[in-house]
């Protein structure tokens, strides 16, 4: 088998369709439904298997599907420099839970490498407002040079298992890969508590907010 | 050698559901009534048969022990209370289903979800809450009629490939 030369690019393939393990969500499900009733914020989009996962027992599971809402190139908020307050307004619009929410858990997926990092400094200092000391967010990220262009449909197929469902058909863009780092930067509060390197060019990462 | 025209003997069941909240259950064999595509609605809508929504209703739906269908072309906002809420088209507004709610691939629901069973069919638009730390309905069921019609209800929603939900603890069924 020949190694690839330095200098040359090996081309990374995006699976379009695979499931892969998630020790994160093996936590998770030992957490959650936890004692009393927790509260779960999910930006992703509505997936019956997500839901059905955190809302039994006494989860209260509140979708936002920011992708659509907030994130998609025809709201315009892709593009929204630093000077534009109209983020935070398009922002406060597209989320719909109410300032007396206080979730314990946040799923963020992989919408946060479709976002710049004023809209996600944005988009978790709002949260942060709304969450309960020792609430854990969850997100994916891809190590991959290039993304689709639409995030991937991810759904808890069972315990510590995830399926990555990828729309390959619209083209792919550009990867920001931010570093565990970075996002803490961008997520005052926000302190990384665990990160895997997963299979197919994924990572995740669970942090814990103070 | 002339017949009467049917009306002056005697005008078939309208189809319109009742207003009246204490008015009797309906016949069982009849098909649910329905609000037409036409049709628009402010106020309070309530009953005691099976509704199908094509049109448009402002206001509050209360079908409690019935089965509610937002027809694909339908457009509800109000707040609607169901044994059965299905939905296909779009609806702005809280649902609390006492049996279960489903979100069909065409629906598009904003507002927040209450039933002890919840279904989001892959590709539905949805935005706001779901609980289901609620208690299924204890009341007797009703007619057998009625109960076919959520088994119908159930039938097509399954038939999407996707799970209900509500039925395990942190595991998918079938899966």
């Amino acid at each position: 088998m020949a190694l690839a030369s330095p200098g040359v690019v090996r081309e990374e393939v995006i699976p379009a369709d695979v499931e892969i393990n998630s020790p994160s969500l093996g936590i998770l499900s030992k957490r959650f439904p936890g004692p009393g009733k927790s509260q779960v914020l999910d930006l992703g989009a509505p997936v019956t298997s997500n839901v059905e996962f955190f809302s039994v027992g006494s989860c209260r599971i509140h979708v936002e599907d920011l992708y659509r809402h907030f994130i998609a190139p025809e709201n315009g908020a892709a593009h929204l420099d630093e000077e534009d307050d109209p983020a935070a307004r398009l922002l406060e619009r597209a989320l719909s839970f109410d300032d007396n929410a206080r979730f314990d858990l946040v799923l963020a997926w992989d919408l946060f490498s479709y976002m710049q990092p004023r809209e996600i400094e944005l988009l978790m200092s709002r949260v942060a407002r709304s969450c309960r000391a020792g609430a854990l967010l969850f997100l994916t990220n891809s190590t991959a040079v290039s993304i689709p262009k639409v995030p991937a449909r991810i759904s808890m197929t069972r315990v510590g298992r995830m399926r990555y469902q990828n729309s390959l058909a619209e083209g792919t863009v550009a990867n920001p890969r931010y570093s565990p780092i970075a996002l803490e930067g961008m997520m005052p509060g926000f302190r990384l508590l665990h990160s895997f390197l997963l299979g197919e060019n994924m990572q995740e990462f669970l942090f814990s907010f103070a | 050698m002339f017949k009467k025209p049917e009306h002056e003997d005697g005008r078939p069941e309208p189809k319109i559901h009742s207003s009246e909240p204490t008015m009797p259950p309906a016949p069982r064999n009849r098909a649910a009534a329905s609000i037409g595509p036409t049709i628009q609605i402010n106020g309070d809508v309530t009953g005691n048969e099976d509704l199908t929504i094509d049109g448009q209703v402002d206001g509050t739906i209360n079908l409690k022990e019935n089965v509610l269908t937002v027809g694909k072309e339908g457009q509800v906002n109000a707040t609607v209370t169901a044994r059965t809420i299905l939905v296909e088209g779009k609806v702005e507004g809280d649902l609390k289903g006492d049996e279960q709610v489903i979100v069909q691939r065409s629906g598009n629901v904003r507002g927040n979800i209450v039933a002890p069973r919840v279904t989001l069919e892959d590709g539905c638009k949805f935005k706001g809450s779901i609980d289901m730390d609620v208690e299924p309905a204890t009341a007797s069921r009703a007619s057998s009629g009625r109960a076919q019609n959520i088994a119908d209800i159930k039938s097509a929603a399954g038939g999407s490939g996707e799970a209900s939900t509500g039925g395990g603890l942190g595991k998918v069924p079938g899966q």
